[in-house]
């Protein structure tokens, strides 16, 4: 039983309930949804004691205000969205607590575009086919259990618990990612890859592209450079998560958390998973880069991550 | 099965990729699937199978990818098609009403000369295979449609396509089991509800077959259906 709550005073353009997403229903056509910066809300998580699965808030672009309705203990971690509690900045990638009436606002993005705000315990949301996390698209999961996004007068409950006697924990910079950063992303051949020809590969790698505004949950659109794609199309294919496909047109998109589970572009390979927060975290209108990456030595980070964190 | 006959790529981090030639059917790769999810529960994510394909999302810090790629190739190779003949795919019949105010493409048809009357009956002599389940939650994918049938997508795909649409892409033929945008041709509409919050959410698997058989307005209406 939850007998406490965060108010949502004002929800921000896209506010969703994330926990670490919905697995084992792609076969049906279930997507994974989940944080796309799944690194940002891995550390919320991790600084308030909480398993990996714990359900947070993502809040992209800002501009959302929330009241405790109860003492609380929070954290935020991801983008820098210039968090302040009763108009006192407060700092990001740390734990902090909020007293009943309390205000936490969020403005806009200084660094980054997606905060992660977790409560100690996690906030308790139904689970809607095996997960809290909101797909839009699929109707699936969210306060709504129906994909809706977070709307002002929700009530999120959480678990009564105490304050910590400790002062907040703030990570050490050198785990602290600059969103603002120029964005290289290492990429695994994989699929259709071979299949490209020299001036495709050339192109795909030697220039800077430019993130569309037409980026979303489902996946990044990367304009600036046209890629030929050796034909139109395969018979449909199971995507994998940060899949690189190239339509027609010649403008790649990186698939992220929301994506459709089966497609029938062609794909050039991969996107690191431990590259892909970096990704999830930019605008439109910034530069990205693809560099060749080692699959095996990506995949024995990406390993220690994931044990660090317990997923 | 026979070593040639697919091949097993590592796609990512914690993704395998199995490709299979195209003799194999529908049925073979839904089963395998379901074995290697059953088998390998504790180490994978998702298990989809589509066409002559499955991808395998794993966790790689449980299993070795080597290991698992070995462990995959042995499963493959002992799968028997000799024994897949005992496990009889799962028969659906969906209702649905053709006509005039629910085939909302049906112009597009009756410009090749096909009436109203000839789709349905090509509609519904074929028994199709669900050879993929995507694009949306419980969106099966049904091959093959008579040729007569084959038609491209819409050049713009509508907005709004109603829950229990059927339509037509190409050689291939669905029901889209919610409202959705779309782009493909719709012949028809079902009242069954083919998605639900409760396992086994869908009616069918990658493997299964299905017909359809038209119904009247008083039947839909009956079956719970909207217009």
């Amino acid at each position: 039983m939850s007998y406490a709550g965060l108010l949502v005073e004002k929800s921000g353009p896209l506010s969703l309930i994330q926990d670490f997403g919905r697995f084992g229903l792609a076969h049906i056509g279930v997507t994974q949804g989940g944080p796309v910066d799944d690194y940002a809300y891995s550390w919320a998580n991790h600084l308030l004691g909480n398993v990996v699965n714990c359900a947070a808030i993502e809040i992209t672009l800002g501009n959302a205000c929330f009241v405790a309705l109860h003492n609380c203990h929070l954290a935020i971690c991801g983008g820098d969205l210039n968090a302040k509690v009763d108009s006192e900045p407060i700092s990001n990638w740390s734990d902090f607590t909020l007293k009943k009436g309390q205000k936490l606002q969020f403005g806009v993005a200084k660094n980054g575009l997606r905060s992660y705000l977790a409560v100690k315990g996690g906030f308790d949301i139904a689970q809607h086919l095996g997960s809290a996390s909101t797909v839009t698209r699929e109707s699936l999961g969210g306060y709504d259990s129906n994909g809706g996004a977070l709307k002002a007068g929700d009530i999120l409950p959480f678990f009564p618990h105490n304050l910590p006697k400790h002062k907040p924990r703030l990570m050490t910079f050198r785990f602290k990612p600059d969103y603002n950063l120029p964005i290289k992303l290492r990429v695994i051949e994989g699929y259709q890859n071979e299949d490209f020809d020299e001036d495709a590969r050339q192109a795909f790698y030697s220039n800077a592209f430019t993130i569309s505004p037409d980026s979303n949950r489902m996946g990044y659109r990367l304009e600036g450079n046209k890629i030929k794609p050796p034909y139109e199309g395969v018979l449909s294919e199971g995507i994998a998560l940060g899949s690189i496909q190239v339509p027609n047109d010649g403008n790649p998109i990186v698939l992220l958390n929301d994506h459709q589970t089966i497609g029938g572009y062609p794909k050039f390979g991969c996107v690191a998973r431990i590259d892909l927060p970096r990704l999830a975290q930019a605008k439109p209108g910034q530069k990205v880069n693809f560099v060749k990456g080692d699959r095996q030595g990506l995949q024995e980070v990406w390993c220690q991550w994931a044990q660090f964190f317990g997923y | 099965m026979h070593k040639e006959k697919f091949s097993i790529s590592l796609i990512s981090e914690c993704s395998i990729f199995i490709k299979f030639d195209e003799n194999i059917s529908e049925n073979a790769v839904g089963e395998l699937a379901r074995n290697i999810k059953d088998t390998l529960a504790s180490i994978i994510m998702n298990v989809v199978p589509s066409y002559q394909t499955i991808l395998i999302d794993y966790l790689p810090f449980r299993i070795n990818e080597k290991d698992l790629v070995h462990k995959l190739h042995q499963m493959i190779r002992q799968f028997d098609t000799q024994s897949l003949s005992l496990v009889q795919p799962n028969h659906i019949t969906i209702p649905v009403y053709y006509s005039e105010e629910t085939a909302l493409d049906l112009s597009r048809f009756q410009d090749r000369g096909l009436s109203l009357d000839a789709l349905i009956s090509l509609h519904t002599q074929a028994e199709y295979a669900v050879s993929a389940i995507g694009f949306a939650p419980g969106f099966a994918f049904l091959s093959d449609v008579d040729t007569q049938l084959h038609m491209p997508r819409l050049a713009t795909p509508r907005t709004r396509v109603p829950a229990g649409s059927v339509g037509i892409a190409d050689s291939k033929t669905a029901v889209y089991p919610s409202d959705s945008p779309g782009g493909w041709n719709i012949i028809g509409r079902s009242p069954l509800p083919l998605f639900s919050d409760t396992p086994p959410f869908i009616p069918f698997e990658v493997g299964d077959k299905v017909t359809f058989n038209a119904i009247s307005k008083q039947k839909f209406i009956e079956l719970g259906g909207v217009l």
